[in-house]
């Protein structure tokens, strides 16, 4: 069967496309079909982040106009992820109704339909919410982001969606075990929905969008692999993003500064 | 140093401040008040009487009345 899942938070930068587009790549690696879906109208990022700004040859706004169908404006990222892409023309084109009919459309063909939304007190985030089933709300563990986070929450249960997991994002794991930072379960207690994942800062992400799963020293490929086996139910682990910093070799480490 | 206690604190004040409404009819009341006090002191121009009511992270709630007139009465004393 497959899914809808529009990926949200409350404010902006808090890293909705980064985690949309991670995720979908860690959901294709685990042997899904995946499309990751350019809600985020007008402000479109999500190509470039997976590196395909450049090959892009219908849009959503001529698919609107009957110029392409919805399979010919899919970008294909690698063998079972695709993108969907943003219209770069006038965005009234894609009308809410008609961006429903897309991702009808998409449904058909993909295990997971992500849809890379405008945070949910934007103008543009009812066409977004309007096609999808479940929510992800993406927030970082900073009260302005929280509170902006739990009205959203508000905001998808208005649209019918009320299955809606939690996703901390650029946790720091030595001010959590420093009692500096929030901790995603207090994060989550507050929001009152379940913690999907907790995601580490990383200086890589920040630098190149994409997380380098292959340095193992990195949690954050590893984070991204857990959110993704959270978000298809085969395993409930949550990222360990403290116990690294916690204990004597904890500290003696953040000493040494590795 | 900020500790992450304290924030959780403040992040619960802000949260339930933002679910606690003001009931829709206190702030017609309130209007409608507000209106009859500044009537005698002044000409008000229609619908420019706004009273808001904001919560902040302490909890506390700030009042603030905007309006706008066209002419100052004159008050006889006494
Ligand atoms: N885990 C992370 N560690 C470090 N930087 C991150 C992380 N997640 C996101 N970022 C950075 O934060 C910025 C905003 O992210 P973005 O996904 O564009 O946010 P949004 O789509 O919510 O506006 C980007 O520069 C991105 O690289
Ligand atoms: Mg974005």
């Amino acid at each position: 069967m497959s899914r809808v899942i529009v990926i949200t938070s409350g404010k902006g930068g808090v890293g909705k496309t980064t985690v949309s587009a991670n995720l979908a790549l860690s959901l294709a690696a685990k042997g899904k079909k995946v499309v990751a879906v350019e809600g985020d109208i007008g402000l479109n990022n999500l190509d470039v982040v997976l590196g395909v700004e450049d090959k892009v040859v219908y849009d959503a706004g001529e698919v609107a106009m009957g110029k392409a169908t919805v399979m010919q404006a899919l970008v294909p990222i690698n063998d079972r992820l695709s993108l969907f892409p943003a219209t770069t023309g006038a965005l009234n084109i894609v009308t809410a109704d008609i961006f429903v009919d897309i991702i009808k459309e998409l449904k058909k063909s993909f295990d997971y339909v992500l849809i890379d939304s405008p945070a949910g007190i934007e103008d543009n985030f009812h066409r977004a919410a309007m096609g999808a089933e479940e929510g992800l709300l993406v927030t970082t563990p900073h009260i302005p982001a929280v509170r902006d986070g739990y009205k959203t929450v508000k905001v998808l249960a208005s649209y019918g969606i009320t299955k809606v997991g939690l996703v901390i994002n650029r946790v720091r794991g030595e001010y959590v075990a420093d009692k500096m930072m929030l901790s995603p379960d207090e994060v989550a207690k507050v929001m009152q929905i379940p913690l999907y994942g907790i995601l580490p800062e990383d200086d890589f992400v920040n630098l190149y969008g994409i997380a380098d799963v292959k340095n193992k020293r990195s949690g954050i490929g590893y984070s991204y692999s857990l959110l993704a086996s959270y978000v298809d139910g085969s395993d409930k682990k949550l990222y360990d993003c403290v116990s690294q910093y916690g204990g004597f070799i904890g500290k003696f480490r953040r000493w040494l500064n590795i | 140093m900020k500790t992450s206690s304290d924030e959780l604190v403040r992040l619960q004040k802000v949260i339930l401040g933002d679910s606690l409404k003001i009931p829709n009819g206190v702030l017609e009341v309130l209007k409608s008040d507000i209106k009859g006090v500044l009537n005698s002191y002044f000409e008000l121009k229609e619908e420019s009487l706004k009273p808001e009511i904001e919560i902040d992270e302490e909890g506390l709630y700030h009042i603030k009345i905007s309006a706008i007139c066209t002419a100052v009465k004159k008050v006889k004393a006494l």
